[in-house]
């Protein structure tokens, strides 16, 4: 199957207005909706508003201004999505560095040449083409994972579970299981105790979970349930 | 509380930048001493009174600092706190995954610092509670992690946590938590793929992809979405 560029859009972030019309021009050719931009707040608006499938951009406009953009674009949860690929005047071997250490994939030398830009804007728009359908703050679907625990300790305040998870917020869960069985309930209420996890081997860690509202009886329950259990260090 | 001023080491710093690190920590009245990463200091850290370790990153990064953390970390329960550069986002995610307690970006914010170190060592200051070892029989717990689900491809989905989950392990999501994008289906699962730390908000952004899909539900859920998308 040919790949085929109708449909995608790109935003191109250059100063030097000659290449942004001959970028243009070579990807408007091949039926690709094209946005320019000479300046980052131009570009981080216009890749907001129309998110394109791409965005090309030369570093060398100012490398302190596109490291801004480039900071604004890895932070926004809009813009993370969208694929940079640089184009620039510099020999790829000299930045490569750089690219890697922003973990830039695509690079496209200047001056430019229809082939390869076509060539490496196609394996780009290739890799990250996939449709996906973003869901603004506030609009986000609702949804929840199924933990399953091990849990190691049981106080009077509340329990350690070991998790493949370290929770740093808090938040109150319901826990089932055998053990909350034998404290005669189906469910038990735990505020996690955040902050306090902390690791335990090869990706699991410890976590606290504080019992709620735990009445005299629910504490006997526990003296009982422990009384001939070994105590945790 | 601690009686004693806390006491940091900072191994392997980069040295032009060592001096402002010691300057920040000094200001929050934590005293910081720097070594070299080495065996021998790594063994001598082991002996010393030390509260928590400082850690960078950026500093002839190898892989060798991640088995030094995983080492630590079995040797003895100190906290350590990594110094990162903007562009260290997969080393920070590695570290953590090794042992590392949190990570800070350079330049430091002394707030956000003391803030996060005293919030990890909070379980050493105040002290464990009490426990008794539950038996093997009865450790198996469960519940429900709710989340919110920022962006759906063909492939997976993907969300922001302020919570680090460890990535390759299996996470299993309702099915009706997906519907109309998958019907039909008790439960869906997903593998942990990758993650990325939000250094603004100290959050992470994680992607889960699918992995008990048929060839018609995942043709469906492209007809979904690209449904959405228009």
């Amino acid at each position: 199957m040919t790949f085929s560029f109708t449909g995608k859009s790109i935003l191109i972030l250059d100063e030097n207005h000659q290449d942004r019309q001959v970028l243009k021009k070579i990807l408007e050719n091949v039926g690709v909706r094209v946005f320019e931009a000479a300046m980052v707040k131009e570009a981080l608006e216009l890749a907001k508003s129309h998110s394109p499938n791409l965005i090309i951009a030369d570093p060398y406009m100012s490398y302190s201004d596109f490291r801004k953009f480039y900071l604004e674009h890895n932070q926004d949860h809009l813009l993370t999505t969208i694929p940079i690929m640089v184009a620039s005047k510099a020999k790829k071997e000299k930045i490569t560095y750089c690219l890697q250490k922003l973990g830039i994939e695509y690079f496209l030398e200047k001056p430019l040449n229809a082939r390869n830009v076509l060539s490496t804007t196609q394996l780009a728009l290739k890799n990250t083409s996939a449709p996906c359908v973003e869901f603004a703050e506030g609009k986000r679907i609702k949804a929840s994972f199924l933990v399953v625990g091990s849990a190691i300790g049981l106080g009077e305040t509340g329990l350690r579970i070991e998790l493949p998870m370290k929770i740093n917020s808090s938040s109150r869960v319901e826990l089932s299981g055998g053990l909350i069985q034998k404290m005669k309930k189906n469910k038990i209420l735990f505020g996690i105790d955040r902050g306090c996890s902390r690791y335990s081997h090869d990706g699991q860690y410890y976590n606290q979970f504080e019992f709620v509202g735990v009445s005299d009886n629910m504490a006997m329950n526990v003296r009982k349930l422990s009384c001939h259990w070994e105590r945790l260090c | 509380m601690l009686s004693e001023k806390l006491k940091g080491l900072l191994f392997e710093g980069e040295e032009h930048l060592n001096r402002k690190v010691q300057d920040c920590f000094n200001r929050m009245d934590i005293s910081l001493i720097t070594k070299e990463l080495n065996e021998d200091n790594l063994k001598e850290s082991l002996q010393e009174k030390i509260d928590f370790i400082l850690m960078d990153l950026g500093c002839r990064w190898s892989d060798k600092k991640l088995s030094f953390i995983k080492d630590l970390k079995a040797m003895k329960d100190i906290p350590i706190f990594l110094l990162s550069n903007f562009s260290d986002q997969d080393k920070i995610i590695a570290a953590l995954e090794s042992g590392a307690d949190d990570y800070f970006i350079k330049p430091l914010d002394e707030n956000l610092i003391s803030s996060r170190i005293f919030k990890v060592l909070k379980h050493q200051i105040e002290g464990d509670m009490p426990l008794f070892r539950v038996p093997d029989y009865l450790r198996l717990v469960n519940f429900e992690y709710a989340f919110e689900i920022a962006r759906i491809d063909e492939k997976g989905i993907y969300f922001y946590s302020k919570d680090f989950f460890t990535r390759g392990q299996t996470l299993k999501l309702k099915g009706e938590d997906l519907c109309p994008f998958i019907e039909g289906k008790e439960s869906i699962l997903l593998q942990l793929s990758s993650a990325k730390p939000d250094l603004q908000t100290g959050n992470f952004y994680y992607h889960a992809q699918f992995v008990n899909l048929s060839l018609e539900e995942e043709e469906h859920l492209r007809q979904q979405i690209l449904r959405h998308m228009e």
